[in-house]
């Protein structure tokens, strides 16, 4: 019996897998939405991104240009680009650090808490609405210009923004949060049919081992471990 | 003839005369004394025109009424300070005189009026602005604004240092040293006015004014003077002595900061020309803002500085105020983004603004061609002291106007304790508008976005395709 060694080959990228559909299908999306950007195909690092500026205009006729750059990952679309200050434009209000405006110290803009990713892989328009958030997050950095705040409702930097998210799946109950607080964080085993640690006298696969299960699959153990040591 | 493209330095004596109180009667006073009221700044004005452009008075060139006070320039006989800065100094002893011997006497059922002057000599460059009927003299340079800058408290006629120096001996001994190059004019009885003008070859007889202050009151009878509240756009034009407007309306000074030290610092001719041409960029698209951005009125150009008023919908003072300090931002914005970036020569210049509101009365004065628009009231002169309060890219609103304004305005205006007024610093459009915005962030609201070659629009309402998006909660690791 022969065996035939095939030379070891580089693994498509996602534009490649499809045959450049779903790369043609943004690129047109982009045509039509968002002129002003632009694909590139970094053919020798196999990467693409999508560059330009984004004018943000107001109705007074005055025009804020933010150079961005959005880099999409290996496995896009099953998991979401990233966008980035391209120019540095944005800058640390005076006393306050560049994260409280949601942009980590790499430029990259934090659109959204994971856990509560708005990107959709099972959308094929999805870049679009993933490019309207994202204009809305440079509006809302113009409003941060002027007033030093956020403006709408947001979480807290790293672990603390994981912990609200948290609570949140917990209705906000902060003393179930603390008495669950070891089984989320993995530190303690209860079995399912043991009685659950939030002191409802029931079995826990009838209270809360399904919002516990969700919350780890949703945040993942590394992070739930950090926002429940804090 | 003095045009837009035709400037001259001239030469002369400017002297400002303001009665302050004429603006707390056109506010606080109602009903049948408010004609009485209208019927005095008319004949004031009648009869102090004729003081001062008469040829047997003092000849002179009156520039114009800025509501109450007077703004006149003497510039004859040329190249003759001590006689120009004479009869500078003996025209505020006359009007002086005028309203305490004639005017007073003859409106006894009024409060006593009281008069306030500056004056200071020097060149200063002549301009005019506008159209046909609508023409309006302009000055620029230090003597046509530091005289109105020693004003002071009321009967106290004050002098410039500059204009002490230049003036006879026999003047100067009139006059006290009352703080840094500023002097104030001492008392003097009525026949000593009288002598003294003539020794200047003024012709000023108190009988004489009397009898001509009555003629105006039998020819203007109270009965004539009339006075409306205005439901729509008030039309400056149909405006007179017979034909006034009472109006809750907010009034807006807008003052092109440091434009005095611009325009001095202007040596050659070609920076003059250069100067020139800003000022009348600025005051061009300030007019234009006020008019048609915002249907309000463009009531007259003092020297680098604009006063505009507005009074619409009637009697409700929140929107009013709320609408005026979009109108100042709106004039910041186009001074900052739009004029700066056309004329870089105008990059060292900005906008100083000042508002206030309340009960104002808006006329005409003078006969045809040559007509003053007025407004007078409380809120004119506590917008103007505001407006002289603020520095570059400054809003100043009084406490009363403060109060009126929407929440997200007021946010904007911090108390200044020193100068006891609210100031909103770099307030643009584009601002307000990201502030508006802010509040639907915060409320939760979906915005809507549309996007094309030109560029991204957030809003906070729907207009026509745009695409809802519901803000996503941001963090950042």
């Amino acid at each position: 019996m022969k065996y035939f060694r095939h030379a070891p080959t580089a693994p498509k990228q996602w534009y490649e897998g499809d045959r450049g559909v779903r790369l043609d299908a943004d690129r047109a999306l982009l045509a039509r939405h968002y002129p002003s950007l632009k694909f590139v195909v970094d053919d020798s690092e196999k990467r693409v991104k999508i560059i330009g500026t984004l004018c943000l205009a107001s109705d007074c006729g005055v025009s804020t240009p933010v150079a961005v750059e959005i880099r999409l990952p290996r496995d896009y679309p099953s998991s979401e680009p990233l966008a980035y200050d391209a120019e540095r434009l944005f800058r640390p209000a005076p006393g306050k650090i560049i994260e409280d405006r949601h942009i980590c110290s790499n430029g990259q803009f934090c659109l959204w808490l994971p856990p509560n990713s708005r990107w959709s892989t099972d959308d094929p328009q999805a870049l679009l609405p993933f490019l309207d958030e994202l204009s809305v997050f440079l509006d809302r950095q113009l409003i941060y210009d002027e007033t030093g705040e956020w403006p709408g409702p947001h979480y807290d930097h790293g672990p603390h923004g994981y912990r609200q998210f948290i609570v949140e799946q917990l209705h906000g109950d902060v003393d179930l949060f603390l008495k669950l607080r070891p089984v989320i964080a993995g530190e303690v085993a209860v079995g399912r049919n043991e009685i659950c640690l939030c002191g409802s006298g029931i079995k826990f696969k009838r209270c809360h081992a399904g919002a516990v299960a969700a919350i780890q699959r949703r945040v993942g153990l590394d992070k739930v471990k950090a926002a429940c040591r804090n | 003839m003095l045009s837009e493209t035709c400037c001259r330095e001239i030469s002369g004596a400017h002297i400002y005369v303001d009665v302050p109180n004429f603006n707390a009667l056109a506010t606080e006073v109602e009903g049948e004394d408010y004609r009485r009221v209208v019927q005095a700044v008319h004949l004031y004005q009648r009869e102090v025109s004729r003081i001062v452009e008469q040829s047997d008075l003092f000849d002179a060139l009156r520039v114009h009424f800025q509501g109450p006070k007077l703004h006149a320039l003497i510039y004859r006989p040329i190249d003759d300070s001590a006689t120009i800065a004479g009869r500078a100094l003996l025209l505020q002893i006359v009007i002086r005189d005028f309203v305490r011997r004639v005017f007073n006497p003859e409106f006894p059922s009024l409060p006593n009026i009281a008069v306030a002057g500056g004056a200071d000599i020097g060149k200063a460059i002549g301009t005019q602005d506008g159209m046909k009927g609508d023409r309006e003299l302009l000055f620029l340079g230090r003597p046509a604004n530091y005289a109105a800058k020693i004003i002071g408290p009321a009967w106290e006629m004050r002098v410039t240092a500059r204009l002490y120096d230049a003036l006879p001996e026999a003047l100067q001994e009139l006059c006290q040293e009352l703080k840094d190059e500023v002097y104030v004019l001492g008392a003097l009885a009525g026949d000593e006015v009288e002598e003294l003008a003539a020794e200047f070859d003024v012709a000023w007889d108190a009988e004489a004014s009397r009898a001509r202050i009555q003629e105006d009151k039998r020819t203007f009878p109270l009965k004539d003077i009339r006075y409306s509240e205005a439901e729509a756009l008030i039309d400056l034009d149909s405006l007179g002595i017979k034909n006034n407007k009472r109006v809750s309306a907010a009034s807006l000074f807008a003052d092109v900061d440091k434009f005095t030290a611009y325009i001095d610092a202007a040596k050659t001719t070609g920076q003059k020309k250069t100067a020139l041409r800003v000022l009348h960029a600025i005051r061009k698209e300030m007019a234009a803002v006020v008019k048609h951005d915002f249907d309000g009125l463009r009531i007259q150009y003092q020297g680098d500085r604009v006063q505009a008023l507005f009074h619409l919908p009637k009697d409700d003072g929140g929107k009013i105020i709320n609408k005026t300090v979009e109108v100042a931002a709106a004039l910041q914005s186009s001074m900052e983004l739009c004029i700066k970036r056309l004329l870089p020569e105008a990059g060292s210049l900005g906008l100083a603004l000042g508002l206030d509101i309340d009960i104002t009365l808006v006329s005409k004065l003078g006969i045809r061609g040559d007509r003053d628009r007025i407004c007078i009231g409380t809120a004119v002169q506590k917008a103007a002291e505001t407006q002289e309060a603020c520095h570059s890219l400054e809003i100043g609103t009084t406490a009363r106007a403060n109060a009126l304004l929407s929440d997200d305005s007021a946010g904007q205006f911090t108390l200044d304790k020193e100068r006891g007024i609210y100031i909103a610093t770099g307030l643009t459009v584009e601002k307000m508008e990201r502030l508006a915005k802010a509040a639907a962030y915060r409320s939760g609201s979906p915005v809507f976005v549309s996007s094309a070659l030109a560029g991204v629009a957030v809003r906070p309402n729907k207009v026509a395709n745009e695409r809802e998006v519901f803000p996503a909660r941001s963090y950042c690791a």
